[in-house]
């Protein structure tokens, strides 16, 4: 009697460390891929929001600034190069839920405007800048992106 | 016969525990490609319209006295110098030269067709060109070249670029959907495209003002 019903107990502890495991894999992947979708602070977000404000920018016709804090406790490594925008994110403390080892650390966006070329470290929040000069060929139109 | 029982139930549920889970799978990836599609083309659309807006305050196009510049009140002037004008088959040869209005504004990787139309003259201009090029291994002259190889010519095409130009009116005279399709389809071009019109003030001469509207047409690779 009691050998007749090892199999079974085998099969459901079996069968609980498949579940468990699919389980780990969903999760892996609803954090990985999903989660990061939505996330105001995540890099694909930020990228593309820097690059939209900082094209943006260029409609007005003289001067704008434009303040842009994408979250309180993140911050970034942002490189911005021939009309690409790049984010790292600088999580110092990884949240298991949160951030997995599938989870981009960099992501990148398209900007329209040119005259950019930043550098900037560590920073939580952004300033873009957009300012027309007057020379003697015409308007010529200036961007800057700080951080802090 | 109990044992071989309990094995075979065993088997049944790890089946029904795999097929739930793959259920499960798959309705989050339905939902991630899902997600994924509509964020890319609504990152193609908004992409177009910042581009139409930017070329609505872009001094190489609006109307500018002094340090003034007028948004959304475009000058023929200007439109004459740096379009094409679709009712002086001439200016066609202007085609792919590099044009000031893409190198000022443009997003990487992309190809652009400006299109202007005077609503009360009828006076017609359009623009085709790219920003900066050459990544995702796309090469934008062999696309250019194939674009090309569309446009014969030969006295039937000079027939139908006649005919658009005095019979039809629209923005893509030259080639229709399938002469792109085509060649993107040759480079393996991942394509993403937004067609967007904006209203537009068109300023003739010092007394004249006309309506008019700019269409953007916005592929990106």
């Amino acid at each position: 009697m009691k050998g007749q019903e090892e199999p079974g107990i085998i099969g459901m502890v079996l069968i609980g460390i498949l579940v468990v495991g699919l389980l780990y894999l969903l999760i892996e992947f609803v954090f990985a891929n999903m989660v990061p979708l939505f996330s105001s602070g995540s890099v694909q977000i930020v990228s593309r929001d820097l690059a939209g404000l900082i094209t943006i920018a260029g409609i007005s016709p003289y001067k704008i600034t434009i303040e842009y804090s994408p979250t309180a406790d993140v911050l970034y490594n942002v490189s911005v190069d021939s009309r690409i925008v790049t984010v790292y994110s600088l999580e110092t403390n990884p949240k298991p839920m949160t951030i997995s080892s599938g989870v981009s650390q960099y992501a990148t966006a398209k900007t329209a405007v040119d005259n950019i070329k930043t550098i900037i470290d560590s920073a939580k929040s952004f300033e873009i800048q957009k300012s027309t000069q007057f020379t003697g060929q015409g308007r010529e139109n200036v961007y800057s992106v700080t951080g802090k | 016969m109990k044992g071989a029982e309990k094995v075979l139930n065993t088997f049944m549920l790890a089946l029904i525990a795999i097929g739930g889970f793959v259920v499960v799978m798959l309705f989050f990836l339905n939902y991630y490609v899902q997600t994924n599609a509509v964020i890319k083309t609504s990152d193609v659309d908004r992409h177009a319209i910042a581009l139409g807006n930017l070329y609505l305050s872009s001094d190489k196009l609006a109307y500018t006295l002094g340090k003034t510049l007028n948004r959304d009140v475009f000058s023929k002037e200007k439109l004459d110098k740096e379009m094409i004008n679709q009712n002086n088959v001439l200016q066609y040869t202007k085609i792919f030269s590099d044009s000031p209005i893409f190198k000022d504004v443009s997003f990487p990787n992309s190809i652009v067709v400006l299109y202007v139309q005077d609503a009360e003259s009828n006076d017609r201009w359009f623009l085709i060109g790219h920003g900066s090029l050459g990544q995702n291994g796309f090469n934008y002259f062999d696309y250019e070249n194939c674009l090309m190889t569309k446009l014969k010519l030969d006295p039937q095409t000079i027939g139908r670029i006649f005919v658009y130009t005095t019979v039809f009116s629209g923005p893509f005279p030259l080639w229709d959907q399938y002469d792109f399709k085509e060649c993107e389809s040759s480079y393996n071009a991942q394509v993403g495209a937004s067609l967007k019109d904006f209203p537009v003030a068109i300023r003739v001469s010092d007394s004249e003002v006309h309506e008019g509207y700019l269409v953007v047409w916005l592929r990106e690779i």
